[in-house]
């Protein structure tokens, strides 16, 4: 509908040209305008508060809507459905395997207690598929942990046991979270992450009870992948926690809980995700406890495309060459990947308000920006690397061995 | 004043090393309670622990005018001071946190740290002494004795220092490479070697491993050519003797020399861990003179090892040239060296940083 002489835009207008100052009334009116399809106006109108409040969330938000609706996107506002996955898991047989899992009477007296932990256990519908690239991950999760899940008869006439939980290790920002809601989605599992301010409790004692608290709604959710994020702050090697009987006590409890899995698999896929797999305390990495471990290297050039794409989606950007930046792009995790395309959105944002037009996206802008970013994952090779020269006695670290090889970093 | 079962959280935080997450913590209590001189010296310990020493030092002042009969709060100044290079006034800081806490045994090490820094040598040693009978099971106590014995050159106390660290903590890889370094001093480089080896492996993250072994790979470069020029005097008779013509004399010379070579090789590289070799690849590869110094030595055995095949003697005078170019190549090694030692010693008191950690 148009509304070139609607009388509230007019009187908008006029209230915006008397107090040009005003940013709530100049969003009004930005919004008014926007509404009435005048977008190049509202555009303008955006810019200028912008320019006096640069930052403001409710600007950015309405110039992100403004532009895209410019540029034809739709916006988050107005999504486009997509296609799910389709879990192809029979739920009721899942339920039926599980049936014969007794909850121990402590863990429901237990829990009958008023308790600080949060069930955040979903039931994720990404899956190994979802994850661009990495093929190498894949392939060695499926062959270290997946495999044997789906094929347990064979997997046990090769000796390969079923309990013990999987590691996954890293620079920060690769995806371990990530593929690890995928595992859970693979698996057909709920799916349960633990992070440090879940379990560390400010009072002696209570941090080992939510542990205890977190592997019993585990098992009341089975199956269900519990999935430690940043396990290396729970499970950090005692000798290094000397002054902290409670944080000593929390390692003992997690210990204690893995092995309460280990005979019989109930279940409940253990998942852990650390930065600094070297810090964890010897005895997690022992059989039945954390003793797979796989290395989630930053994106390859396929996986970097991906997440190019992904985070352009919204963005009105022009012909953006994705393969040149992701080629410019080695070693970059996915956080960083996401730091240069908001970077040079940035940069064609203000290039758009200083023009008062549309500006889109272009390879150059994003190249800039790829040029100003430094990857994150520097400084976790650069102790990768000693880990390697020292540690990798017991040839845990021989795949971090084999990239630092390849990259000329060792 | 804040919870005590936050401040417990904190703390559990910062053992941790999630200086991130603590600090958030902190800064959220201090929004409510913003002259708590608990929380500001925690702020400024997370602060110092991530190397943010000028803000460290506003929260650290803010904590002592908050609460001038705090020792926490004066250790953290004192600490920031000293991180700051401004030695008298952390002195003065520290004295007046050893005043407020004199059985504190972590304080007192602090204050033995901060003279350490600022090269009162004697005195921090007569404090870090304290500090031991306050605490004597707490092995960093045990360890500022060793670093203030190390930086006062008495490798006597400093490797007994040490070996008290190690007992209370075998695995406590700042003693263990230190103790490498008091081994390297006295001349002992296989010893230092395994135990840089095994301090890397106790904890990779454990700084300034790499340098030092290839400090000592540089020791006992000067062994092997002092050696192999030694080496050189029987052949160059025997070849004076016999000329350019071959002879077997020659050979048997040329031999003994490469079995004396092999058994002085294996007594200093006997025992070593395993990875032994690889962290000395890596060392080798952070050291461009290194390498072309342990070139030039191979290059030199292969020459032996023709003369002990042909039995023509003159062929190891080309050894000489070489012993000049190593020789050279060493003294440009010194020279380099040199201006590390003193990008070192500026980096020193950065080291502050992990003390209120230990």
């Amino acid at each position: 509908m148009a509304m070139a002489d609607d009388p509230l835009v007019t009187s908008l207008l006029a209230a915006v040209g008397a107090a040009p100052d005003d940013v709530p009334l100049r969003l009004h009116v930005a919004e008014a305008l926007a509404d009435a399809e005048r977008l190049p106006e509202a555009l303008a109108h955006c810019s200028e508060a912008l320019q006096r409040a640069p930052g403001d969330a409710a600007a950015l938000a309405l110039l992100q809507r403004v532009s895209a609706a410019l540029s034809g996107t739709p916006t988050p506002a107005d999504p486009t459905p997509e296609p799910r996955a389709k879990t192809e898991f029979d739920w009721s047989r899942a339920e039926d395997q599980v049936a014969d899992v007794a909850v121990p009477e402590a863990v429901l007296a237990q829990h009958d207690e008023a308790s600080p932990v949060t069930e955040d256990i979903e039931r994720p519908s990404v899956r190994l598929a979802d994850v661009g690239g990495m093929e190498d991950v894949k392939e060695r999760l499926e062959l270290t942990f997946l495999g044997p899940m789906r094929n347990p008869q064979l997997a046990k006439a090769f000796g390969a046991t079923m309990s013990g939980g999987l590691l996954l290790y890293g620079p920060p920002g690769c995806g371990k979270t990530f593929i690890a809601r995928a595992v859970a989605g693979e698996l057909g599992a709920r799916f349960y992450p633990v992070g440090i301010s879940d379990v560390l409790d400010m009072w002696a004692g209570r941090s080992e009870r939510n542990l205890a608290e977190i592997f019993a709604a585990a098992r009341r959710n089975s199956p269900c992948v519990l999935f430690f994020d940043e396990i290396d702050a729970l499970g950090q090697k005692r000798s290094n926690l000397q002054f902290s009987s409670s944080l000593r006590n929390t390692v003992n409890q997690l210990l204690s809980e893995l092995d309460s899995l280990g005979g019989n698999n109930d279940g409940i896929f253990v998942l852990g995700a650390t930065n600094h797999p070297w810090d964890l305390d010897s005895a997690l990495r022992r059989p039945g406890r954390f003793d797979r471990m796989l290395l989630v290297l930053p994106p390859d050039f396929d996986a970097r495309v991906a997440i190019l794409n992904y985070h352009l989606r919204d963005r009105p950007a022009g012909e953006v060459d994705v393969a040149t930046i992701a080629k410019m792009t080695p070693h970059f995790s996915g956080a960083d990947l996401a730091h240069v395309v908001s970077t040079a959105a940035e940069r064609a944002l203000a290039v758009s308000m200083k023009s008062g037009r549309l500006v889109p996206l272009t390879t150059k802008d994003v190249e800039a920006a790829a040029r100003e970013v430094q990857p994150s994952t520097g400084p976790w090779f650069a102790t990768a690397r000693n880990v390697v020269t020292f540690a990798n006695t017991d040839g845990s670290y021989d795949d971090l061995a084999s990239y630092l090889r390849r990259n000329k970093r060792l | 004043m804040p919870e005590l079962g936050a401040i417990e959280r904190i703390d559990n935080l910062r053992a941790l090393r999630r200086f991130g997450d603590a600090e958030h913590l902190i800064r959220t209590a201090l929004a409510t309670e913003p002259q708590d001189a608990l929380l500001l010296w925690r702020l400024s310990a997370v602060l110092l622990g991530t190397e943010r020493v000028a803000e460290g030092l506003h929260a650290a002042k803010a904590a002592v005018a908050a609460d001038s009969q705090d020792p926490d709060a004066h250790r953290l100044h004192a600490l920031l001071l000293t991180a700051s290079n401004r030695h008298q006034e952390a002195t003065h800081a520290g004295y007046a946190a050893v005043t407020l806490a004199p059985q504190h045994a972590h304080t007192v090490t602090v204050y033995a740290h901060v003279l350490r820094c600022a090269g009162r040598y004697a005195d921090a040693a007569a404090v870090a002494r304290r500090a031991v009978e306050l605490a004597p099971n707490d092995p960093e106590t045990h360890m500022e004795v060793g670093d203030g014995a190390l930086s006062a050159g008495d490798r006597h106390t400093a490797r007994t220092a040490y070996e008290n660290v190690l007992r209370l903590d075998p695995e406590h890889a700042a003693a263990r490479r230190n103790l490498a370094a008091v081994d390297f001093m006295s001349r002992r480089p296989r010893k230092a070697l395994g135990g840089l080896v095994e301090a890397g492996r106790i904890d990779p993250n454990t700084p300034h491993v790499l340098p030092i072994v290839a400090v000592v790979l540089w020791q006992l470069s000067w062994r092997m050519r002092i050696g192999l020029v030694i080496a050189l005097v029987p052949v160059l008779i025997v070849g004076s003797k016999y000329g350019s013509d071959a002879s077997w004399v020659t050979r048997v010379v040329g031999a003994v020399v490469l079995a004396l070579a092999g058994v002085v090789a294996w007594w200093h590289f006997r025992g070593l861990p395993r990875g032994t070799g690889r962290v000395i690849v890596a060392a080798l590869r952070g050291d461009g003179l290194l390498i072309a110094t342990y070139v030039f030595i191979a290059f030199c055995l292969i020459v032996y090892v023709v003369v002990a095949i042909t039995g023509v003697a003159p062929l190891a005078s080309i050894i000489w040239p070489i012993a000049i170019v190593l020789t050279i190549i060493a003294i440009v090694s010194r020279i380099a060296a040199g201006s590390a030692h003193l990008a070192q010693s500026r980096r020193r008191n950065q080291s502050v940083t992990s003390v209120e950690d230990r």
